[in-house]
């Protein structure tokens, strides 16, 4: 099964790709949905917020889910320009215990210890891709 | 589509020597403001204590675990005990993931985090050890 949603960088999207992610989860009887969730909120959050900062909130983010028999796979991509590539290089080695105090920031840490897997990729439309990729059980169909 | 993000109510009361934080409804980005306004009114100085009750909390995201963490911070600061009442059992997951379990002691009920607050160490750390300082 796959998903493909467009909708405007604006705040009010990140509660409503929350609520379709979780609901597409719950009919799926995918196990592992807050998890799943949970770190699609935070990627979808930061795409927001960086395409508000970066003032284009005109532009559309993309949500694209994968579901298949014994794995998912989410991308999100926007426009903002991308997360610098020290950064990304960095959280390989950074903790939670690293951070500094900040309310911000702590968003691909917790993707990156939810999820099974964790990319980015920067796209030839100026896009900026974030995936992630997670082991599913169904419920009840367990071994 | 659909609306905005459900704000947060946030009720304060105090519970013995301690000060209690109620949180009901989704703890997460644009709630920054509510969360900040109701501790800061809070006088620090006046409570042994805080219990962060999160029984009522439907959702987190990280701005919510970074509030907890900015709070949990001026306490230590204080020398002030917190505790957490988490029922939720992926909540509970979140704060094990993130470590913040380490600095903010988690309990189901109020009576084991009066009990947590009253023993001589509620902390596994604190917070200048929690960030490797």
């Amino acid at each position: 099964m796959e998903l493909k949603i467009k909708l405007p960088a604006c705040e009010e999207s990140i509660p409503f790709l929350r609520e379709l992610v979780m609901h597409t989860l719950v009919l799926r009887n995918i196990r592992e949905r807050k998890r799943i969730v949970f770190a699609c909120n935070e990627a979808v959050m930061n795409s927001v917020q960086a395409m508000i900062e970066k003032g284009k909130m005109h532009k559309d983010i993309v949500l694209h889910m994968k579901i298949y028999d014994s794995e998912i796979e989410l991308n999100v991509v926007d426009y903002a320009g991308g997360i610098p590539e020290d950064t990304q290089k960095k959280l390989n080695q950074l903790t939670f215990t690293d951070m500094e105090d900040s309310i911000r920031g702590r968003g691909l840490l917790f993707i990156k210890n939810i999820m099974d897997e964790l990319w980015f990729r920067y796209l030839e439309n100026q896009g900026f891709l974030v995936g992630m990729r997670a082991k599913i059980t169904i419920e009840g169909e367990e071994i | 589509m659909s609306g905005k993000e459900k704000s947060i109510t946030v009720k304060i009361e105090r519970v013995e020597v301690y000060e209690k934080i109620s949180f009901q409804g989704n703890l997460v980005y644009n709630s920054i403001e509510t969360v900040g306004n109701a501790f800061d009114k809070l006088d620090l100085s006046l409570y042994e204590g805080f219990i962060l009750n999160m029984s009522d909390v439907n959702y987190i995201d990280s701005t919510g675990f970074g509030m907890f963490i900015n709070f949990t911070k001026k306490l230590h600061a204080r020398n002030k005990k917190v505790v957490a009442i988490v029922t939720d059992e992926f909540i509970e997951e979140l704060f094990d993931i993130s470590q913040m379990n380490l600095i903010i002691p988690i309990v189901k009920t109020e009576e084991e985090a009066k009990q947590l607050l009253k023993s001589k160490i509620s902390t596994l750390k604190t917070i200048e050890e929690y960030f490797k300082r």
